[in-house]
């Protein structure tokens, strides 16, 4: 009898997942998003089209079990596409804080998060209309993941 | 190998179906009222080479009737004008779709090397909106010469509405810069702002910025006239101060004018809002001012 009762639910998260979704200073954003314990970070790139970015935060989770809130800290590092010769094509910085909650369904999850506006790093007066709207906004994030 | 006609299907669904251009009847869009530049360069006497001449570079998606109210001023004080239709525009909106800024900014360049080629000595520029941006980005590689008289009403190096970074991708959802031109604006603005011609317009703006960071010498001789709207929904009212950052030598002045209007010295015609006789009173002000600009060289 003893035998047949399942084992306990892990009690200290580890997973990573698939994610995509939009976010501020992010965008449309793919990548992975890989959590153990308290810890966890995302990796993506992200892209308007006229610009794109890669991206990487590290996320403090409050509990060690799947999901709920976090603080996390990240930068994107972005640069125009190429639509002329003349475009310059130098990489761009912009740092963020934030807070979120991350809900987890099974091998799904859904992460809404908010914070400060993104700031340039360094800052610059003839900034790039691409860093000038993302400082615009507020840090937002949602994001949809599939666990591998 | 049936993923391949699945995907291909979702790219054309993507990419293939665009939005068919809105055309109307006197729309500048249909092609048939291409306007044709008033060019000085191969009229004027040898006698003349020796004064001022200035030429005109209007707006993205406009024509030389934006500049056209000032120019009038100009030739009333005794300053000639080559008023230049910026490339492509005036074309079927299907043909300027394809056209770049490297394409608005030739005839201008053309016009200016034309006059000095044929010995003016002082060709000064007047640019609208767009047309600045052309400008600053043909001198900071020299098409140009960093001249000693310039005026720049509504230079864009900065747009006003925040979506512009997101024109891409909202396009797809049916989001568009297109403008309703109405009464005598009708045939002398684009209605469609296709896609395309707004990236290579944000392509300009991003080039232009990155030289303005590298700094822009002048004579210190050179004479720059910004004039920017407070209230402008344009052109975002810092491009005034990032271009005068970026601009050395010479004097730089900004004039901040109290004004909603992107163009404050456009002609009545250009917009169907009647203007009021503060908004006249502020036009014929700058008019005079401009023309000083030139005439004090």
């Amino acid at each position: 009898m003893l035998a047949d009762v399942a084992p306990p639910p892990p009690l200290v998260e580890s997973s990573t997942r698939f994610s995509f979704g939009l976010a501020n200073p992010e965008w449309l954003l793919v990548g992975l998003d890989h959590r153990t314990g308290h810890w966890g970070g995302t990796l993506g790139a992200g892209t308007l089209m006229l610009a794109s970015n890669l991206h990487g935060s590290l996320r403090y989770y409050w509990t060690e079990r799947a999901g709920g809130p976090f603080l996390e800290a990240g930068a994107s590092f972005l640069r125009l596409s190429s639509i002329s010769d003349e475009t310059p094509r130098d990489w761009k910085t912009m740092a963020f804080l934030g807070a979120g909650y991350q809900w987890v369904f099974g091998r799904f999850s859904t992460t809404l998060g908010l914070g400060f506006s993104p700031f340039p790093v360094p800052d610059s007066t003839f900034q790039s209309l691409f860093v000038s709207s993302a400082r615009s906004l507020p840090r937002a994030l949602l994001q949809f993941g599939y666990a591998l | 190998m049936r993923r391949t006609p699945a995907l291909l299907l979702s790219l054309f669904l993507l990419v293939g179906c665009a939005a068919p251009f809105d055309i109307r009847p006197g729309d500048l869009d249909d092609g048939t009222r291409a306007p044709q530049s008033n060019l000085v360069s191969a009229s004027l006497s040898d006698e003349a080479k020796q004064k001022p001449v200035v030429v005109a570079a209007h707006g993205y998606g406009a024509t030389p009737y934006e500049t056209s109210l000032v120019a009038e001023a100009l030739r009333n004080r005794g300053i000639p004008v080559s008023e230049v239709a910026l490339g492509g525009h005036g074309s079927h909106i299907r043909e300027f779709a394809k056209t770049t800024w490297k394409t608005w900014e030739a005839p201008v360049i053309a016009e200016y090397q034309r006059l000095k080629a044929a010995g003016f000595q002082k060709v000064g520029i007047l640019a609208t909106s767009t047309g600045g941006a052309l400008v600053i980005e043909a001198i900071s590689r020299k098409a140009i010469d960093p001249v000693d008289r310039l005026v720049m009403v509504a230079p864009i190096v900065g747009f006003a509405d925040g979506r512009a970074a997101y024109l891409m991708p909202l396009s797809y959802l049916g989001v568009s810069a297109n403008i309703d031109p109405k009464g005598g604006s009708l045939g002398r603005w684009y209605r469609n702002r296709p896609a395309s011609s707004v990236a290579s317009l944000i392509d300009l703006t991003e080039i232009v910025r990155a030289r303005l960071a590298k700094g822009i010498q002048f004579p210190e001789t050179a004479k720059t006239l910004i004039i920017q709207s407070t209230r402008d929904k344009t052109v975002h009212p810092s491009s005034a101060s990032i271009i005068r950052s970026g601009l050395h030598g010479g004097v730089v002045q900004v004039d901040m004018v109290d004004s909603g209007r992107h163009i404050p010295v456009w002609p009545d015609g250009a917009s169907d809002q009647p203007w009021t006789d503060a908004e006249k009173a502020l036009r014929e002000t700058l008019m005079q001012q401009i023309a000083d600009h030139f005439a004090s060289w």
